[in-house]
């Protein structure tokens, strides 16, 4: 295993997050005994009743906390931590540490370029985003190694990531909040979890796939049942 | 001459029937089964084409040996990799630029005309002029929702 420990920061417990949260740590608990897993857990907003017909949790609540309690007791080899924050500019560098794999589970363009950026400062860092529309989404790695991008950042793909529109949770009223949601498919989330999922799966158990990783960018479609892998290398020969 | 189809009726058929169509217009083809449904509605597609300035030269007056060298079928195009999202299929555009192919294949991809056009990984222009084999990607945005 190419890892002697594994920092995992999952922002965002919702539709995806909350799928994808319990894969992670059961592939991590069967990990070599030797190697500390560190997995936290990073949400401000709370479960309630409407939101069981996508998301996995046991009790309403602060997402992460309430996400935490049930994992703690599944993975008892595994260190959690719940922040019952949502990811801003200001704690973002409290929250993400060199070396860290994130995992970017949110619903908005503007925390995912606060992520984004983040990384891009970082000297040994992976940034798993994910997301979806109704019945299609993709999943794209971004990852920094000895200082350089190994794979490009979502930015630099994506223009609507690096020049984001709306506002971040953080910046919403809660009536503003109460209204953000659009119709999902709960397959749509699970696909983009299990994306997710292969990417660390790679990461964690392919020997030299954070220099010459096998994934890049995922699209896939429900419609037609095609998954398409993209390469995302970094193809310049300066560090961007 | 056989039907000519619409690409919206060949979008409202099953891939089984775009092989039968493949079949009844003689498409050359080793192996049917290998082949994605875009890829089989381009053959057709192409092949109609084909036929249809095939046809249109011989209901012509008379040419002379020099008018009938400067009308025959100019050897085809080489094949490109267009990727949109998860839809992907090779199409004979090599020699177009992407802005010429596009016009072509939007429809055909579900292709955001905002889209950034990438070739072999690296952003391009829509003034590009594709080369065979290459791998032109017109980038789908970001699924937006997870929560």
């Amino acid at each position: 295993m190419p890892h002697d420990r594994l920092d995992i920061v999952i922002v965002g417990i919702g539709g995806v997050g909350s799928t994808l949260a319990p894969l992670i740590s059961r592939h991590c608990e069967h990990l070599p005994s030797q190697v500390p897993v560190r997995i936290t857990i990073v949400d401000g907003d709370a479960y309630e009743e409407k939101n069981a017909t996508r998301q996995a949790f046991a009790r309403c609540g602060n997402k992460a906390t309430a996400t935490v309690e049930m994992l703690c007791v599944q993975f008892p080899r595994i260190t959690f931590q719940a922040v019952e924050e949502y990811l801003t500019p200001e704690n973002v560098s409290f929250l993400i540490g060199e070396g860290a794999i994130v995992f970017c589970c949110v619903d908005n363009n503007p925390s995912r370029k606060v992520m984004d950026d983040f990384i891009g400062t970082l000297t040994d860092a992976v940034l798993i985003s994910g997301g979806n529309d109704l019945t299609d989404g993709n999943v794209q790695m971004y990852i920094r190694r000895d200082g350089r991008d190994v794979t490009r950042s979502l930015s630099s793909v994506h223009p609507e990531t690096a020049r984001p529109e709306g506002k971040a949770p953080y910046e919403m009223s809660c009536e503003e909040l109460a209204m953000a949601s659009s119709p999902q498919l709960f397959l749509a989330n699970a696909f983009v979890a299990i994306l997710m999922f292969l990417c660390l799966y790679h990461l964690v158990e392919m020997e030299g796939a954070l220099d010459n990783p096998r994934l890049g960018e995922l699209y896939f479609d429900l419609q037609t049942g095609r998954v398409e892998p993209v390469d995302r290398t970094n193809k310049l020969k300066e560090d961007s | 001459m056989s039907k000519i189809y619409s690409q919206a009726e060949l979008r409202g058929m099953t891939r089984l029937r775009l092989r039968d169509v493949c079949k009844e217009l003689r498409i050359p083809c080793s192996n049917f089964n290998n082949q994605t449904y875009d890829e089989l509605t381009s053959l057709i597609l192409q092949a109609q084409s084909e036929r249809e300035s095939s046809a249109i030269a011989q209901t012509q007056e008379p040419q002379s040996n020099a008018q009938r060298l400067a009308a025959a079928p100019q050897p085809k195009a080489g094949m490109v990799r267009v990727i949109s999202g998860a839809s992907a299929a090779v199409f004979p555009i090599a020699g177009c630029t992407i802005r010429s192919a596009l016009a072509d294949l939007h429809q055909t991809l579900n292709i955001d005309p905002n889209a950034q056009p990438y070739v072999n990984g690296q952003t391009a222009s829509l003034d590009h002029v594709l080369q065979e084999g290459e791998q032109l990607e017109m980038a789908k945005k970001s699924g937006d929702k997870a929560l």
